[in-house]
């Protein structure tokens, strides 16, 4: 960009603010604002009750933590209300089965100064409240999403808690954690992850089709998986009545095939994030098509076939022959052992690979992130440090739904039954192949691929469109969303 | 629009009634003044927020980095073949819809205005009822109707062909969002046509029949023109609002995921305009974008809007020349 | 007895002359005759019927089991009504509680916004004065604008006076009014005769008694219809309240907007159902009984 560009740009940008303060102002006054200081405070976020707290915060709490380490719970109850003479309101955006009501209430039992407000998930509430400038002081994220998060300057750097808490040791931390590191800053946890690309296997359906079990212990191909699903699919007349393959994805369809580029030592994007590499790199438009192949002959769950609820149901209702999650869902499967296919008479399976090359990491890593907006982030890491390493921590490591964030809870993970013992064996030879971090593109929100090949999947299994013009809008969408999410960030 | 002819008489009436007429505006402006002080605050400056951004690529977030486009926004739109394919479905919706909706809710008010109808109280509220269950729970039942597993149609229609298993959501989604927005649509409609329908003079009718003409030929001549205004109004309250259907798609196709209630994106067929520009905004945080796409059906529904008043005086009877604004 | 009620009603001759033309018929044309009420009650209850079954179905889902309600071949009838579906829906969740504030959110807006809808309605109809019909054509175009351009914006706005998460930009938007209500009572308040307001100014009443004392009272039905939408509106709408509102303020919309799931997250089909059922039987209710004033509301207001 030449300098006369950038000084027409400083010129409107300056216009535009003026415009927004002078619209925003005028608001106030003609509504009558019921306390004239809400615009000030909102600017000075917060202005006399908790800015000077939430500064000093950022800079000197670590070094108040580590003195006080001992009694975290205690130090919390003092230091806020110190600041405000009153009770720090947290809001967190997160899913209740994942955070429970009591886990809230039971964290502010022990922190009196501190108030939790517990919102759901939702993802056109959280964009309306970022644009307003008060995010939630924690929100729930996928790790993959991290890297755009911090260059678009929403999340809030940890790194310093994590370094001076004795909860959470950044030692302890499961690889999986990497992916909320970004450009030198720890900027999260996951909340608890899994080797994504294991396979469930229903038994009976098995049997019922005749074809073996596959070993526990040798991964199998993909291409082998396309043969097991044709013959587990069963129809009755229009009726599916057993999918043969549930899903045809670790979890989204981008990152999958990032892992199974991966494994052949390709990338999908170039080197700089600026753009896709879609179309020019043989092995993901061969990997693209033999998942279009399996939805064409209507062998995985399809736009044009789409289950009537999601895999994972379908699975332990026994409607399909086998599914591709993590380690997490044989939480679901225990939990349902009356299902039809719940407990043992399911198997845990080995990852598939592509080209022999054994590769099975998180590409989800659902965690929980602070923003860098809050205005509290003291009272917000200690909230973090009770979800990630207090009884919620404890409590989700037993559940089985999830491999702990922290090494040192990875005992707790339940091992009764034969189903979980069986589980435990495949988990601990797949540990193995976890340790790699997918490579996030930093430019933009990867749910736009996954959108956009939904979309074009069914226009093209509809006939509308060919395969090749698939992979030309998918890769021309991308590349779009790149390129604004790069100007944004500047 | 038509109201414009009426502020011509306004200078006629000042002069000696000046004081009276400034007092009257005083007191117009008093009780309209709420509305105004709420359309100003929550209208008008966010319609001019909204129509600023449109001319940026403004996401949210970047304020501070803003970039002007000029009319960027707007052309790119008309390379958006997204936007463009949405908008035809959206078309094609509004093109069935509107005219069934209209021809079913007046044929159902004119039933309904016997005049010895028995139940009458009855029938309206079963035929109004759908038009007040809310509108998460009308998807919820029309999606258990029409489920490709365990619905009600696929049911019944194996009862006659076993194993039938039509996936009506993914292979006719258009068509199931047309039932479904008669079914809500028809009682409010019914209502207004039952309303003007009870403004058809009876003597005219009955002079047509004394007269000889048939049943048909008085409800050609007579009730039909004299309910014209109704159908005139329905027929633009129906352009405007099915142009701007957004929510009965997107729940149709999957009520929520983890990631909240309106993440799911319909089937292709079901793909509307406002649906696109949901996703723009709020899933590819296009905030400009988004705004400008939702400036370009604001003209394209202010530009249908005024080709249906210009056609009016062709087709709508008016009794006596109305008072300005009233059309 | 609000049926016979109903009967009372002024109906239009296009119904009445089906049967005027009856009663001049000779006895040969009686047996005519009742073939054409037959045909006709029959079209109408047929036509009903269809309109109902996708509500027949929600009620019969309501009372089945989930397996009954998932089986294949459909079962059409429960085997045994489930009617501890409809404790569960009221037990599962706090159902009052959400119910509750579903209720004080939709009179809070519904009695602001008839209020305020009332007097710029008034304003529009009987006064004259520079700029009116400009602004009035504004209310008419604010119609036309999708709404959801002005979501961000409004959200910025109530963020930053700290309304977010209370029932404050409820109570705005009432005080707003709205426009098709504001349409809706000056169309009304049009149709009044000058002679009554006339008498009212010699008097020497002023506009807010001629409003208060001659209009308001007249405007029963117009009022009804009014009330009638706007709390239905409110009632219904889960979209807006799910972003202005916080689980602490959650109402019943939001909380029907998904399904009822067990402690593993799978839903619970049929108690769900037995929720809508009695999200919905409050609306049914007061619609029934207000029906003949909304119709009035509706043919006084010269939509015609």
């Amino acid at each position: 960009m030449n300098q006369s560009r950038k000084n027409d740009m400083l010129n409107r940008r300056r216009f535009l603010q003026l415009l927004v303060a002078s619209a925003g102002g005028a608001i106030l006054a003609a509504c009558g604002a019921p306390n004239p200081a809400a615009e000030e405070s909102s600017t000075n976020t917060g202005g006399a009750t908790s800015a000077p707290a939430a500064e000093s915060a950022a800079t000197s709490a670590p070094a108040a933590e580590s003195g006080a380490t001992s009694a975290p719970a205690e130090s919390g109850a003092t230091s806020a209300p110190a600041a405000s003479g009153g009770t720090t309101k947290l809001t967190v955006m997160y899913q209740q089965n994942e955070l429970s009501d009591d886990e809230v209430k039971q964290f502010m039992d022990k922190n009196p100064g501190i108030t939790v407000e517990r919102i759901d998930n939702d993802a056109t509430k959280f964009k309306a409240m970022l644009t307003a400038g008060t995010p939630p002081d924690l929100f729930r994220t996928q790790g993959p999403v991290v890297p755009n998060l911090v260059e678009r300057g929403i999340v809030l750097d940890l790194g310093d808690y994590f370094n001076s808490s004795s909860a959470l040791k950044v030692d302890d931390l499961a690889p999986a954690n990497n992916l909320y590191v970004y450009k030198g800053g720890r900027y999260g946890m996951v909340k608890d992850w899994s080797p994504d690309f294991n396979l469930f296997a229903n038994k009976a359906a098995f049997e019922e089709a005749n074809v073996p079990l596959p070993s526990t212990t040798e991964p199998l191909r993909y291409t082998d998986l396309s043969e097991l699903a044709k013959q587990l699919t069963k129809r009755e007349g229009d009726r599916t009545t057993r999918m043969g393959w549930g899903n045809p994805e670790g979890l989204t369809m981008v990152r999958t095939l990032q892992i199974v580029l991966a494994e052949q030592d390709q990338n999908l994007y170039k080197p700089d994030f600026t753009a896709i590499a879609l179309a020019e790199t043989s092995q993901a438009v061969a990997f693209l098509k033999y998942v279009f192949d399996l939805a064409k002959e209507n062998v995985i769950w399809n736009p044009l076939n789409p289950s009537p609820s999601w895999a994972g149901d379908d699975f332990v209702k026994g409607q399909v022959g086998f599914v591709q999650y993590g380690y997490w869902y044989s939480g679901m499967v225990s939990t349902t052992k009356d299902a039809a296919v719940g407990g043992d008479k399911a198997v845990f399976l080995p990852a598939p690979t592509w080209s022999g090359k054994q590769l099975n990491p998180t590409i989800s890593g659902t965690g929980m992130v602070a923003a860098k907006a809050t205005k509290n982030p003291d009272a917000a890491w200690k909230f973090f440090e009770y979800y990630m390493s207090g009884a919620p921590a404890q409590t989700r490591a037993k559940s089985g739904w999830g491999v702990p964030a922290l090494k040192s809870l990875y005992p707790q993970m339940p091992q009764e039954t034969d189903f979980q013992k069986q589980v435990q064996q495949v988990l601990q030879e797949s540990f193995k192949y976890a340790d790699y971090t997918l490579a996030a593109n930093p430019y933009y929100d990867d749910t736009v691929f996954d959108t956009s090949w939904t979309s074009n999947l069914e226009q093209a299994l509809r006939g509308s469109i060919s395969f090749d013009q698939l992979i030309q809008n998918v890769e021309s969408d991308v590349n779009a969303a790149i390129a604004d999410g790069k100007a944004a960030i500047g | 629009m038509a109201a414009t002819s009426q502020s011509v008489n306004l200078p006629l009436r000042r002069g000696k009634r000046g004081a009276r007429a400034r007092r009257v505006a005083r007191w117009f402006y008093l009780f309209i003044g709420p509305w105004l002080l709420g359309f100003v605050c929550l209208s008008l400056f966010p319609l001019l927020f909204a129509l600023v951004i449109s001319f940026t690529n403004y996401d949210g977030l970047n304020l501070l980095s803003v970039k002007f486009l000029g009319l960027g926004n707007y052309l790119r739109a008309l390379q958006d073949r997204n936007a463009i394919f949405a908008l035809q479905r959206t078309m094609i919706f509004a093109l069935v819809s509107v005219p069934l909706n209209l021809l079913f809710s007046f044929c159902i008010a004119l039933m309904l205005t016997r005049e010895r109808l028995r139940a009458r109280g009855v029938f309206r509220t079963l035929f109004y009822l759908p038009s007040i269950i809310p509108i998460v729970a009308t998807v919820w039942i029309w999606r258990l109707i029409m489920d490709r597993n365990f619905g009600l149609i696929n049911g019944l229609l194996s009862l006659i062909s076993p194993g039938t298993a039509v996936a009506w959501l993914v292979d006719y989604p258009t068509m199931v969002l047309i039932i479904m927005s008669l079914w809500i649509g028809t009682g409010g409609a019914m209502i207004i046509f039952m309303a003007g329908l009870q403004g058809v003079p009876r003597e005219l009718e009955e002079a047509a029949l004394i007269d000889g003409a048939n049943l048909f030929q008085m409800f050609r001549a007579i009730t039909l023109p004299l309910v014209t205004p109704v159908v005139f109004y329905q027929l633009i309250l129906g352009i405007i609002f099915s142009l701007q259907i957004l929510i009965e798609p997107i729940l149709l196709t999957g009520i929520g995921s983890t990631n909240g209630l309106m993440t799911t994106i319909p089937p292709r067929p079901n793909y509307m305009y406002m649906v696109h520009v949901y996703n723009q905004i709020f899933s590819n945080q296009r905030f400009g974008y988004g705004a400008a796409l939702l400036w370009l059906l604001f003209i394209l529904t202010l530009a249908l809007t005024l080709i249906v008043f210009r056609t009016s005086r062709y087709w709508v009877y008016y009794e006596v020349e109305q008072e300005g604004a009233r059309t | 007895m609000s049926l016979r009620a109903n009967d009372n009603e002024r109906a239009s001759t296009t119904g009445a002359a089906f049967s005027s033309v009856g009663q001049r018929a000779t006895d040969a044309g009686r047996a005519q005759r009742a073939i054409r009420v037959f045909l006709y009650y029959g079209v109408l209850i047929a036509a009903v019927a269809a309109f109902m079954i996708p509500i027949i179905w929600l009620l019969l889902g309501s009372l089945k089991l989930n397996a009954e309600f998932r089986a294949y071949p459909i079962k059409i009838l429960p085997r045994s009504p489930i009617w501890n579906n409809y404790y569960d829906a009221l037990t599962l969740v706090p159902f009052f509680v959400y119910a509750g504030r579903s209720l004080l959110l939709a009179l809070l807006y519904t009695v602001l916004v008839v209020i305020s809808s009332a007097f710029a309605g008034f304003g529009f109809a009987r006064h004259r004065a520079p700029g009116r019909n400009t602004l009035f054509i504004l209310v008419v175009a604010m119609v036309m604008v999708p709404q959801i351009v002005t979501i961000i914006p409004q959200f910025m706005l109530y963020s930053r006076l700290g309304l977010v998460g209370t029932y404050w930009p409820w109570v705005l938007w009432g005080i707003a009014g709205s426009p098709f209500h504001i349409f809706l009572f000056r169309q009304f308040f049009a149709g009044f005769p000058k002679e009554l307001e006339d008498a009212a100014e010699i008097d020497g009443c002023t506009r807010l008694r001629v409003f208060g004392q001659i209009f308001l009272p007249n405007a029963g039905p117009v009022l009804a219809a009014s009330a009638i939408f706007a709390f239905q509106w409110v009632w219904g709408d889960f979209f807006l309240q799910s972003i202005f509102l916080n689980e602490s303020h959650a109402t019943l919309a939001m909380k029907l907007a998904s399904a009822y799931v067990d402690p593993h997250g799978n839903p619970l089909y049929t108690q769900t159902l037995a929720a809508v059922v009695i999200y919905v039987l409050p609306l049914i209710v007061v619609f029934f009984l207000a029906q003949k004033q909304i119709v009035r509301g509706v043919v006084t207001t010269g939509l015609k």
